[in-house]
């Protein structure tokens, strides 16, 4: 590497931001398995093996809300959420919402709220032969069925609105509480709150009269997980489910448009078969662009992760999107393969005890979102007038705007 | 070190020498055996290593535990009586001659 190596002044993880952070990833990877990051005071984990090694070991490498303070739990909407759970309560918890996305219930749920609130949005834009994919749909389709699952108003657009503003600062936070200072966290506190005062109405009307939604149900079984449930666990365990359901898939559907817009083969693949082939896309769109970029975790002991000593305390993140791209794990990292093996191993929706609960429901929607545009936007292609997408965030990251033309170009 | 075969989707009959101690997922795995997946990394959590356990076996292995008697619930493929979570299989070296098929689907 060069002085004049646009890559060697770069140092933290925190310079990546709103730009292609793989040539980074793979300049530090190459040194080695962990690079300590100086501005964020942590280790940058970045090979696949060690990614995993550290996400499956929990007994080595805590979960940082095992350290959970009065702060954390607040904007988290309370204690006992999936992700502050520890240890068995956690087990027990992850266990049963696992099951409420099981593949029978994926099929309930496909016919009842994924379809119907794919082709409502599609149906708003369809005459105009134009849209922004991202603002239009990938944006409102995962909030909007999460909100359609609990039983809420999915067609309320300035509610839709709202309520994703107030995750995405939540998940601003979430992504580096410690270097985005107080202001931050204020904002992300009062975003709990207001997202607490929309929940709570809900949570007391289905305590009192249940509906066939999945509030109700949470009701009905969370005595079964924990122990002396109350009103305030109801309201933590749907805050982390309408933040992990309203987020995090907006980013891998931008993502999925995007390689299918930009890379026609790919595309044409894709289109004829929506079976092995969409599902080989969808994990590809994920090992590739991802949607959650890094996770943190914290040394437990001193330990040797990948060669590297690293001390009792020291806060690793694990970047999944640099594992994701180890050349010493996949052949042509960075290109689109729809026929690469073990399709389903990349850390896109993490590993071991805190793997991506909503996972199958994130794969569901993308199926049937990306199949939709498919077959009703025909030969949709990115209008070359408009903003171009750009690989915009940090924690998250997703390329938009995707303003596209659509129907017979002649 | 016992010898298991384990059946693939596709039919194709895999044996391999499995250490006593491993889990019938990591088994799997070190093999690089279709069919099984193992999302969450062997932790119970996601039901993506289920298999079939062939008779005689089915009844001589140690019992379903409460966890994964929870995950069977969710599997992709029919849950049966023969069924287990991979991750939840601890091999011994009373397991020789173990025979495991794969369902035809994880998802």
């Amino acid at each position: 590497m060069t002085v004049s190596d646009p890559i060697a002044p770069v140092r933290s993880l925190l310079a990546t931001a709103n730009q292609d952070p793989h040539p980074f990833f793979d300049a530090w990877r190459e040194q080695s398995p962990l690079f300590w990051d100086e501005t964020v005071n942590a280790w940058l984990v970045l090979s696949y093996d060690q990614c995993r090694e550290v996400l499956i070991a929990e007994d080595r490498f805590r979960h940082p809300y095992a350290d959970a303070d009065a702060t954390l739990i607040d904007v988290k909407g309370g204690a006992r959420n999936i992700t502050v759970l520890q240890g068995a309560e956690h087990q027990r918890m992850h266990r049963y919402i696992a099951r409420l996305f099981s593949p029978q219930n994926i099929q309930l749920y496909h016919e009842r709220h994924l379809l119907p609130t794919t082709h409502f949005l599609i149906d708003r834009f369809i005459e105009r032969g134009t849209a922004d994919l991202a603002a239009e749909f990938a944006d409102q389709l995962p909030a909007r069925v999460f909100m359609s699952l609990f039983g809420m108003d999915a067609h309320d657009d300035i509610f839709v609105a709202r309520v994703r503003e107030l995750h995405e600062i939540i998940m601003k936070w979430s992504g580096g509480r410690q270097f985005q200072g107080e202001e931050m966290t204020q904002l992300a506190l009062a975003a709990s709150q207001e997202l607490n005062e929309i929940l709570l109405p809900y949570i007391r009307a289905r305590r009192d009269n249940p509906q066939p939604d999945l509030i109700s149900r949470l009701w009905a079984e969370a005595p079964e997980v924990l122990e002396g449930v109350t009103e305030d666990d109801m309201l933590a365990t749907c805050r982390e489910l309408y933040l992990g359901g309203t987020d995090t898939t907006v980013h891998a559907l931008c993502n999925a448009i995007y390689l299918l817009l930009t890379q026609p083969d790919v595309c044409r693949a894709v289109n004829a078969d929506r079976g092995d082939t969409m599902n080989s896309f969808i994990e590809e769109v994920m090992r590739l662009l991802g949607s959650v970029q890094y996770r943190y975790r914290i040394a437990n002991q001193d330990c040797d992760v990948g060669g590297v000593a690293v001390k009792r305390n020291d806060v690793l993140i694990v970047v999944n999107a640099a594992a994701n791209r180890d050349p010493q794990h996949y052949g042509c990292p960075a290109a689109v393969d729809l026929r690469r093996p073990s399709s389903r191993d990349h850390l896109a929706f993490n590993a071991g005890p805190r793997s991506c609960v909503g996972a199958p429901l994130a794969r569901e929607e993308m199926r049937v979102a990306l199949g939709a545009l498919l077959d009703r936007l025909p030969q949709w292609r990115l209008d070359s007038e408009r903003e171009a997408p750009c690989f915009a965030g940090l924690f998250t990251r997703s390329y938009r705007p995707l303003h596209i033309r659509f129907g017979a170009s002649h | 070190m016992p010898k298991i075969t384990f059946v693939e989707p596709s039919g194709k009959q895999v044996e391999v020498d499995a250490p006593a101690g491993i889990t019938l997922l990591q088994a799997a795995i070190n093999n690089n055996i279709q069919g099984i997946v193992g999302e969450c990394g062997g932790a119970c959590q996601c039901a993506t290593c289920h298999v079939y356990i062939e008779a005689p076996w089915t009844d001589t292995l140690p019992a379903v535990g409460d966890m994964e008697d929870a995950m069977l619930e969710s599997t992709a493929a029919d849950r049966l009586p023969t069924s287990r979570l991979g991750c939840e299989v601890e091999i011994s070296s009373a397991m020789e001659g173990l025979v495991v098929h794969l369902p035809s689907k994880q998802f």
